[in-house]
C-alpha cells in the first residue's frame, strides 16, 4: 500500500494512547479487559482488511463519491451526515483531553482559553489544508516524532522499576468475560482505516494489499495495543490503577532517564504527543469538513471566486470545541467518550453497509 | 516562499506575531519569582490539636557557583490538619511561589509509617507537578532533622541527600532506593510491601547515614532491617552489588566481592507436600578480605563455603519477614501473576504465606582471590 496509508493507521494507534482509552481499559482490568482487547484486536484487523480492498476497488474516489454515484439519495445524505459527526466528535476527543493534559501537568497556571486558541489556530489552519498538504504535514509530524516515541517506549520497557509481575497479574484475568466498553474502546485503535473515506481521493493508483501488509498493520498493532494497556500496569500496580485518571501521563512520570538531558520523561511525551496529538485532530475534522462539504453546499457564499462553505463550518467546529472543553468536566470527558467509543460499532456497520450497496450498484 | 501568494504570507506573518504574544517564559511567572523545593520533610505535629508538620528544603538562587561559600537552602515549617493544608500556609510565609517540580525527596517522619498512609499519599499523588520519580525515605530522629542535615561535603547547589540516591555519587548495596511511584503502587499491591530505606542525620547535623530500611505496610508498625538484612535484601531484590559479603568457616573469614548477582525464584503447590519457594541465587565476584593466607588452587572450596554461609543468611532473611507477614519480596504476587485469576486466589496466598517452606540453593563463583594469594 500506499505509505500514506500506514500514516494514517498508525496516527490513530499512537493517538489512541492519549485518549481517554487506557483508562476506560484499565478501568476494567479486573473484569475482561484482556479478552476484550484480543477480540477488538481481530475485529480491528478484519475491518482493516475489508475497509481497504474495498477502497482498493475504487481508486482515487471518496466514500462521497460513490455513494452519491451508486446509492439513493434517502441512504446517502444521512449516512454522510453521521459518519461526518462522528468524525468530528473524534477529533473533538482527542483536543479537549489534551488541553486537559497540557492544563494538570505542562502550564497549570495558564488560562485554558490560551491553551485552546494556540491548538486551535493550527488545528483550523491544517483541516482548510488540501487533503494532500494533511498527507504531507502528517508524513512531517511523523518522521520528526516517532523516533521520540520509540525511545521513550524503549526506555520504558527496559526500565529496571517495570515490575513485570504486575503485567502477568493482569494477564492472568484473561478467565473474564469481555466488557461492552472495553471492547469498543479499544476498537478505537484501529479506526485509522476508515479514514480513506475520504483520503482515498488521493490514492488514484491501484495499491497492493495482501497478507503481509496485514500483518505488519497487525503486528504494530499488536504491540502499541499491548503496550497501551500493560505497561501503565507495570509501573502503577494492578491494584491501584483504578484511581488514576490519566494512567499514561502517571507512567511517563514514573519512568527516569538517569543521564538524560532532562531527567523527566513526561515532558518529552507531552510534547511528541502534543504534535501526534495535533496531526490526528487535523485528519479527523479534514474528513469531517469534507463530508459536510459533500452534502451541504451554501452557493450563496461565493467570495472572489471561492466557495466559504468550508470556512464556515471550521468556525462553528471551533466554536463547539471550545464552548464544550471549558464546559465540561473530566467526568463527563469520561462518561461521553465512553458514549462514543459505544457507538463506534454503528459507525463500523454504516461503513460496511454503504460498502456493500456501493458494490452492488457498481455491479448493476 | 515564492510560490505563496500575498495574502498568504501576511497571514503567516500575521500568526508567527501573535504566537509571539502568547510565549511569556514560564507560564506567566518569571524563574526569580518562583522557589524551588528541593525536598519535602514530613513530622508528625508537635503540638497537640496539629497532625503533620510540613518542612521544606527551598533552594535559594545564587548569582554564580563561585561566590557560593556553602549550600544556601532556607527552612519553613508549618503544622497543620493535612499537609496540603500546611503547604497552603507555607506560600503565606514567603514572598515567592513555591515550585515542586524540582522536588526530588521525600522524608516522612519513621513514627507516621505505622499510621493510615493511604490518606497521607493521596496529597503528593493528586498534585500533578509533583514528580514521581522523587524518592521516599523514611526519617530519624525528625524529617525535619535529616533535611536540615548539611554534610560537610555537600557542595554548593547540590543537595547531598539527593546523591545517595541517584547512583552517581555513591552506590553501596546497604541503601535502598525507593521512588514515590514505587512506594505507591507497592503500598498498594496485594502481595507485595514496599520497602523504604531509613535515613538517619547524626546529632551534630553534619551527616547522614542510610544503610537500615523499613519494611512497611498500611496499618502496622514497620519492621526494621538491619544493615546486613538491608544489604541482602537489595542484592537479591534489585541486584546491588558491593564489597561486603561476609563468610566465616571455622577462623577462615572471608570478605567477598561481589559483582553479580541474579536471583530468580518459583512458587511450587503441589498436592500432598506443603507450599514451597524455591530460590536459585547466583553470585559472581572476587575474594576482597581474608583473616589467614589462601591458596589460589583452593578457589572451589572457597565457593562452597561461601554457597552455604549466603544459604544461611538468605533463609534467615526470608524467615524474619515471614513471621512478620511481611513480603517485600513479591511472592504473594508472582503467586497471583502464576495463576488464573479468581475470587480465592488472594484469601489462598494469605493462608499459604504463614507456611510457605524456603528452599534455597546459593551458587556463589569466585573468579579470584584478589591481587595477592
Amino acid at each position: 500500500m500506499n505509505r500514506f496509508f500506514y500514516y494514517l493507521i498508525l496516527v490513530n494507534l499512537i493517538t489512541n494512547i492519549i485518549t481517554p482509552v487506557p483508562r476506560i481499559l484499565l478501568q476494567e482490568s479486573k473484569n475482561g479487559a484482556v479478552t476484550s482487547l484480543i477480540i477488538a484486536f481481530i475485529v480491528g484487523l478484519f475491518l482493516t482488511y475489508v475497509v481497504a480492498t474495498f477502497f482498493n476497488k475504487f481508486p482515487g474516489k471518496g466514500l462521497p463519491e460513490l455513494l452519491k454515484e451508486y446509492t439513493p439519495k434517502w441512504f446517502s445524505y444521512p449516512t454522510l451526515f453521521y459518519m461526518s459527526i462522528m468524525w468530528y466528535v473524534a477529533g473533538l476527543l482527542t483536543l479537549i483531553t489534551f488541553t486537559f493534559l497540557l492544563l494538570r501537568y505542562l502550564t497549570p497556571q495558564m488560562s485554558i482559553y490560551i491553551v485552546l486558541t494556540s491548538f486551535l489556530l493550527i488545528a483550523a489552519y491544517g483541516v482548510l489544508m488540501k487533503t494532500r498538504s494533511v498527507l504531507d504535514s502528517t508524513e512531517i509530524i511523523l518522521f520528526l516524532f516517532i523516533p521520540i516515541i520509540v525511545f521513550l517506549l524503549i526506555e520504558a520497557y527496559r526500565s529496571p522499576e517495570l515490575n513485570w509481575d504486575f503485567v502477568k497479574v493482569a494477564m492472568m484475568h484473561v478467565n473474564h468475560l469481555p466488557g461492552y466498553n472495553a471492547f469498543t474502546a479499544s476498537l478505537y485503535a484501529f479506526i485509522g482505516v476508515a479514514n480513506l473515506v475520504i483520503f482515498n481521493r488521493n490514492f488514484s493508483m491501484k495499491q497492493k494489499f495482501g497478507l503481509k501488509q496485514l500483518m505488519l498493520i497487525g503486528a504494530t498493532g499488536a504491540f502499541i495495543l499491548f503496550t497501551t494497556y500493560f505497561i501503565p500496569i507495570g509501573f502503577i500496580g494492578f491494584d491501584s490503577i483504578k484511581d488514576i485518571i490519566y494512567p499514561w501521563i502517571s507512567t511517563t512520570d514514573s519512568i527516569r532517564m538517569r543521564l538524560g538531558v532532562i531527567e523527566r520523561v513526561i515532558y518529552l511525551f507531552l510534547i511528541s504527543f502534543l504534535a501526534i496529538a495535533l496531526a490526528s485532530v487535523i485528519i479527523h475534522w479534514h474528513i469531517a469538513v469534507q463530508l459536510f462539504g459533500s452534502i451541504i453546499h451554501i452557493k450563496r457564499l461565493n467570495w472572489k471566486e471561492k466557495n466559504l462553505t468550508h470556512y464556515l463550518f471550521v468556525i462553528i467546529f471551533l466554536i463547539v470545541g471550545v464552548k464544550l472543553t471549558t464546559y465540561l468536566t473530566e467526568y463527563q470527558l469520561i462518561r461521553y467518550s465512553i458514549f462514543f467509543f459505544n457507538t463506534l460499532p454503528i459507525l463500523y456497520a454504516l461503513l460496511l453497509i454503504s460498502m456493500v450497496a456501493v458494490k452492488r450498484g457498481a455491479k448493476s | 516562499m515564492s510560490t505563496l501568494s500575498k495574502r498568504k504570507r501576511i497571514f503567516l506573518v500575521i500568526i508567527v506575531c501573535i504566537t509571539g504574544i502568547f510565549q511569556t517564559g514560564c507560564a506567566f511567572k518569571d524563574i526569580n519569582k518562583r522557589a524551588f523545593v528541593a525536598g519535602i520533610g514530613i513530622d508528625p505535629g508537635e503540638d497537640d490539636d496539629e497532625k503533620y508538620k510540613v518542612t521544606l528544603k527551598i533552594a535559594i538562587p545564587i548569582g554564580s557557583l563561585k561566590q557560593a561559600k556553602g549550600p544556601t537552602y532556607s527552612y519553613l515549617s508549618y503544622e497543620g490538619e493535612t499537609i496540603g493544608e500546611s503547604i497552603r500556609m507555607l506560600e503565606t510565609h514567603i514572598d515567592k511561589t513555591l515550585e515542586f517540580g524540582h522536588a526530588k525527596i521525600l522524608v516522612i517522619n519513621e513514627k507516621l509509617l505505622s499510621d493510615d498512609l493511604g490518606q497521607f499519599m493521596d496529597y503528593f499523588t493528586r498534585r500533578g507537578d509533583l514528580q514521581l520519580i522523587a524518592w521516599v525515605a523514611a526519617g530519624r530522629p525528625s524529617a525535619e532533622q535529616v533535611l536540615k542535615t548539611e554534610p560537610e561535603t555537600e557542595s554548593p547547589a547540590s543537595v547531598a541527600l539527593f546523591n545517595f540516591f541517584d547512583d552517581s555519587g555513591t552506590e553501596s548495596p546497604y541503601i535502598t532506593t525507593t521512588f514515590l511511584f514505587q512506594f505507591r503502587r507497592d503500598f498498594f499491591a496485594i502481595g507485595l510491601d514496599s520497602v523504604l530505606p531509613l535515613v538517619e542525620a547524626s546529632e551534630n547535623g553534619k551527616e547522614l547515614i542510610i544503610n537500615n530500611s523499613l519494611v512497611v505496610k498500611d496499618k502496622q508498625d514497620p519492621l526494621e532491617l538491619t544493615p546486613v538484612e538491608t544489604k541482602d535484601y537489595n542484592s537479591l531484590a534489585s541486584g546491588m552489588v558491593g564489597f561486603s559479603y561476609k563468610v566465616k568457616h571455622g577462623d577462615l573469614t572471608l570478605l567477598l566481592n561481589i559483582d553479580t548477582v541474579k536471583m530468580n525464584y518459583k512458587i511450587i503447590t503441589e498436592q500432598g507436600s506443603p507450599p514451597r519457594v524455591d530460590m536459585n541465587v547466583k553470585m559472581i565476584g572476587i575474594i576482597g578480605e581474608s583473616s589467614t593466607d589462601l591458596a589460589f588452587k583452593n578457589l572451589k572450596k572457597y565457593n562452597e563455603y561461601a554457597s552455604k554461609a549466603m544459604e544461611k543468611k538468605v533463609v534467615k532473611l526470608l524467615t524474619i519477614l515471614q513471621e512478620n507477614e511481611l513480603d517485600p519480596f513479591g511472592f504473594g504476587l508472582r503467586y497471583r501473576a502464576t495463576r488464573l485469576s479468581n475470587k480465592n486466589t488472594i484469601s489462598k496466598w494469605n493462608s499459604m504465606y504463614p507456611n510457605l517452606e524456603f528452599d534455597v540453593t546459593v551458587d556463589v563463583e569466585l573468579k579470584s582471590t584478589g591481587a595477592i594469594e
